[in-house]
C-alpha cells in the first residue's frame, strides 16, 4: 500500500491542476477581448532593469496601434486592415487575420509605467517598461562586526 | 538553429486574377535577407529565419505565445504559373509574391481535329 502522504500529495496536485486550468481559461478570456483566437501573439521578457513585451503584428502602420496603460495593465489595441484585393481578384485562401484586436497584459507593481517606450520594427511591436529605482537590484554591503 | 525551437507555418492569403497569382505571407521579424524562395517541380518553397528582437543578454522569458522560430511552407503552384517571372517584396514583416500566369494559358486555343 502506498504511504498516506504520497496519496494525499497526489490528490492535492490534481486540485492544483484543475485550479490552474480554470485560471488559464479565465485569463485567456480577459486577454482576448475580440476574436476567437489570440492575436497578436505576445512574449514577455524580464531583465534586472526592465520588462519587455513583444507582439508579432506584421503589416501594420504605427497609427493602427493604440497603447494605453492604466491600473497596472498594459492594453494593446490594434486595427489590422484587410488586404485590398486588385480589381477582379478572388481569394483562393485567406488565413491572415484582420480586424480589431485587444490584448491586456497585467504588469507587476515593480514597474515605472510613466516611462514606457514603444517601437515597431519588422512587423514586431516592442514595448519596454523600466523597473522603479526601488525594484532594481541593489548590492547590500555587509560590514565588519564591532 | 536549435531543433527544439521547431518550425512555424506562416499564414498566407492567395489571390487569383486573370493575369497573376498573388501570395501574401505573414513573416514577422524578417527582412529580405532572411527569406529564401525557391521553385521546383511545380512547387514553391518558402524558408525564412526571422531575427530575434534586440534583447539584453540578461533577459529571461516570462511568457511565450510565439516561438521565434524559422518559417517554412511549400505550396503547389497552378500549372499556368510562370515562376521565372515571379516578383517578391517584403515590407513590415509581410511578403507579397506575384507569379504571372503564362500568356498562352489565358488565351483561348482551338485544337484542330484531323
Amino acid at each position: 500500500m502506498a504511504p498516506l502522504w504520497h496519496e494525499s500529495f497526489g490528490e492535492w496536485s490534481s486540485v492544483q491542476r484543475e485550479l490552474n486550468r480554470w485560471m488559464d481559461a479565465a485569463r485567456s478570456t480577459v486577454d482576448q477581448v475580440v476574436g476567437h483566437f489570440t492575436w497578436p501573439p505576445v512574449n514577455v521578457y524580464e531583465t534586472p532593469e526592465e520588462m519587455i513585451v513583444t507582439a508579432e503584428a506584421p503589416g501594420m502602420e504605427i497609427a493602427d496601434f493604440d497603447l494605453t496603460v492604466a491600473n497596472q495593465t498594459l492594453l494593446i489595441r490594434a486595427q489590422r486592415k484587410p488586404l485590398a484585393p486588385p480589381e477582379g481578384a478572388t481569394f483562393q485562401r485567406q488565413e491572415r487575420a484582420d480586424g480589431r484586436f485587444d490584448r491586456a497584459i497585467v504588469l507587476p507593481g515593480t514597474l515605472d509605467t510613466s516611462a514606457i517606450e514603444a517601437r515597431y520594427d519588422r512587423g514586431i511591436l516592442i514595448v519596454r517598461i523600466p523597473k522603479t529605482a526601488a525594484s532594481r537590484p541593489r548590492k547590500i554591503v555587509v560590514e565588519e562586526g564591532r | 538553429m536549435k531543433t527544439h525551437e521547431g518550425r512555424r507555418t506562416p499564414a498566407v492569403d492567395v489571390l487569383d486574377t486573370k493575369e497573376a497569382w498573388t501570395l501574401v505571407f505573414d513573416l514577422p521579424g524578417c527582412t529580405k535577407e532572411d527569406v529564401e524562395l525557391t521553385t521546383a517541380d511545380g512547387k514553391l518553397t518558402l524558408e525564412a529565419h526571422p531575427r530575434k528582437p534586440d534583447m539584453p543578454a540578461t533577459a529571461v522569458i516570462q511568457r511565450r505565445e510565439s516561438a521565434v522560430a524559422a518559417f517554412g511552407r511549400t505550396i503547389v503552384l497552378d500549372v499556368e504559373c510562370d515562376a521565372t517571372r515571379a516578383t517578391a517584396r517584403l515590407d513590415k514583416g509581410v511578403l507579397t509574391l506575384t507569379i504571372p500566369k503564362r500568356v498562352e494559358a489565358a488565351e483561348e486555343k482551338r485544337i484542330r481535329v484531323e
